[in-house]
């Protein structure tokens, strides 16, 4: 049984700075969500929220109904990998799996060894000895093998190269349809991964500026292009994100749903409607509130 | 795994570990101790048992373990799913192991070098006639190891200024605790100075009925204070 998680007007402060404002979120079960945001969004606070590293200073957090924090019922269904500092590690990585493994109830270390294999990670070098990328890829590891109802990826791909990177997108994809979880992605590679993603929130300056399943996430957003008068004029009652003009041509990035009768407007005034990616839109949206 | 199964695990991991580094530490004083027999003339170190030998490097090797459990074993266990109440008990209780074995290891060993080595006018241990120094170094080790746990939670909690006034603080203490355990001769080289009046006087070592208790007072006032400082403590991301 995969928790269903819930956040109510969750705050959270670091000294004067407020990371999170009012999050209010409900994140049901399984599924995998993209969780985006610009550096300092709160990404990381309200994940190691979920993770039960603190406790918000004001709202609530719950996961299956009940707060995680210190929660012996709930934390050990919750892992968090986050980048990890090796440095002073002494132990070998088949030495963190068996400890992951003595500790996490659901850890399958035949699933951790074959990830090792797929990652070219050595389990008999010490954890301190690994590049960058490798260690990612113990993180990777670890979350995944624990198999835990809410498995947290933070960044979980920094260093790691492009073949690496693709084997964790596939071993996501893979272990989830094998045992269907809660699997939350933060990242910054958004066109990288989108794919993976059934749902997407939007942090920013620790606000939920957006939440909502990619399919009509991305249904909402539409770029027209076509001669730059008709162009402004048809968009012009529309939410506009961002627009480009070359010469003649105009091209507008628009937020919103298109009914089909503005579908049938466009094309006889000559408009070319386009998609418009999960990235552009994150990249929009976020600079749109900036500008508010 | 249920929590109380968790918690004996987490127990058993850390007093093995724990256990592991302080077997080398057990090698390093064996191999002083007779470094010393071979290399040294000065009757007041020939003279001396292992328990006094051990008691020193037990103690500063306790206050390093103490530093590192919140640095090394909190994040990790946290981590895992574990919660900071069964960190506390694993750590408490696992210093609390470590100790035993430590002082027993340490016991057995002056037991056996004794018998091995006649002819020699050994000096009572720490001051105390007999194997009454027993329980004191226990407790003083347990002590050391539960000061180094305050310093490291201040350091990890409330950052480097506190963390340097709780070593100062933690100096005090061991500076009042001196009065308590022996004649204060045995306690870490750092303190020497402050004792040096009282290791040439003759005074007897304070009555175990007097030191125990009050050392036993100290130890419950710290796990007190531990548990208040790790209770609701923020996980760094690192």
């Amino acid at each position: 049984m995969t928790p269903h998680i819930r956040l109510e007007q969750v705050s959270y402060r670091y000294g004067h700075h407020e990371a999170l404002r009012d999050v209010t979120l409900s994140l049901p079960h399984p599924r995998i969500y993209g969780l985006l945001g610009r550096n300092g969004a709160g990404k990381s606070t309200l994940l190691s929220l979920l993770a039960s590293y603190d406790e918000p200073d004001t709202g609530k957090v719950q996961i299956d109904g009940e707060a995680p924090f210190e929660n012996a019922r709930i934390m050990p269904q919750v892992v968090f990998a986050h980048q990890t500092d090796y440095s002073s590690e002494s132990d070998k990585v088949v030495e963190l799996l068996e400890a992951a493994a003595r500790y996490r109830p659901s850890f399958d270390m035949a699933y951790a060894e074959q990830l090792a294999a797929r990652f070219k990670l050595p389990l008999k070098t010490r954890a301190s000895g690994l590049s960058s990328g490798k260690q990612s890829a113990l993180n990777a590891i670890l979350a995944l093998a624990a198999r835990a109802p809410v498995t947290i990826l933070d960044e979980t791909y920094v260093g790691m190269d492009a073949p690496a990177r693709e084997i964790f997108y596939q071993e996501v994809l893979a272990d989830y349809e094998r045992h269907p979880r809660t699997i939350i992605l933060s990242t910054h590679l958004v066109s990288e991964m989108d794919y993976l993603f059934e749902e997407v929130v939007i942090l920013h300056d620790g606000r939920v500026l957006l939440h909502e399943p990619i399919d009509r996430l991305l249904e909402r957003g539409a770029s027209i292009t076509g001669p730059a008068a008709q162009v402004e004029a048809f968009a012009q009652p529309l939410r506009q994100l961002s627009s480009q003009q070359l010469g003649g041509t105009r091209s507008v990035m628009i937020y919103g749903e298109l009914s089909d009768e503005q579908r049938r407007q466009a094309a006889a005034l000559g408009l070319e409607l386009g998609q418009v990616s999960l990235q552009e839109l994150f990249i929009h949206l976020t600079e749109e509130e900036d500008a508010r | 795994m249920n929590p109380t199964h968790r918690t004996g695990a987490i127990i058993k991991d850390l007093t093995l570990t724990q256990l592991s580094w302080a077997s080398y530490l057990l090698f390093g004083v064996i191999l002083f101790f007779w470094g010393v027999r071979l290399f040294t003339s000065d009757p007041e170190m020939l003279n001396r048992t292992f328990l006094d030998f051990i008691v020193q490097p037990g103690s500063v090797f306790m206050l390093i373990l103490g530093l590192l459990s919140v640095s090394g074993f909190l994040t990790f266990l946290v981590k895992q799913g574990v919660t900071r109440r069964t960190y506390y008990t694993g750590v408490a209780v696992s210093g609390l192991l470590l100790t035993l074995a430590l002082t027993a290891a340490g016991l057995l060993l002056h037991l056996l070098f004794r018998t091995l080595i006649s002819g020699v006018e050994w000096l009572p241990p720490m001051g105390y006639e007999g194997l009454a120094a027993v329980p004191v170094i226990f407790a003083q080790m347990y002590l050391f190891y539960l000061i180094g746990w305050a310093i490291g939670g201040t350091f990890y909690r409330f950052g480097v200024v506190p963390g340097l006034l709780s070593i100062a603080c933690s100096l005090a203490l061991l500076m009042g605790l001196s009065y308590l355990i022996g004649t204060g001769n045995d306690l870490p080289s750092l303190l020497t100075d402050r004792l040096d009046n009282r290791a040439s006087s003759d005074r007897s070592p304070v009555p175990l009925s007097i030191s125990l208790p009050s050392l036993a007072l100290v130890a419950v006032l710290l796990l007190a204070l531990m548990r208040l400082m790790t209770k609701r403590i923020r996980i760094k991301i690192k």
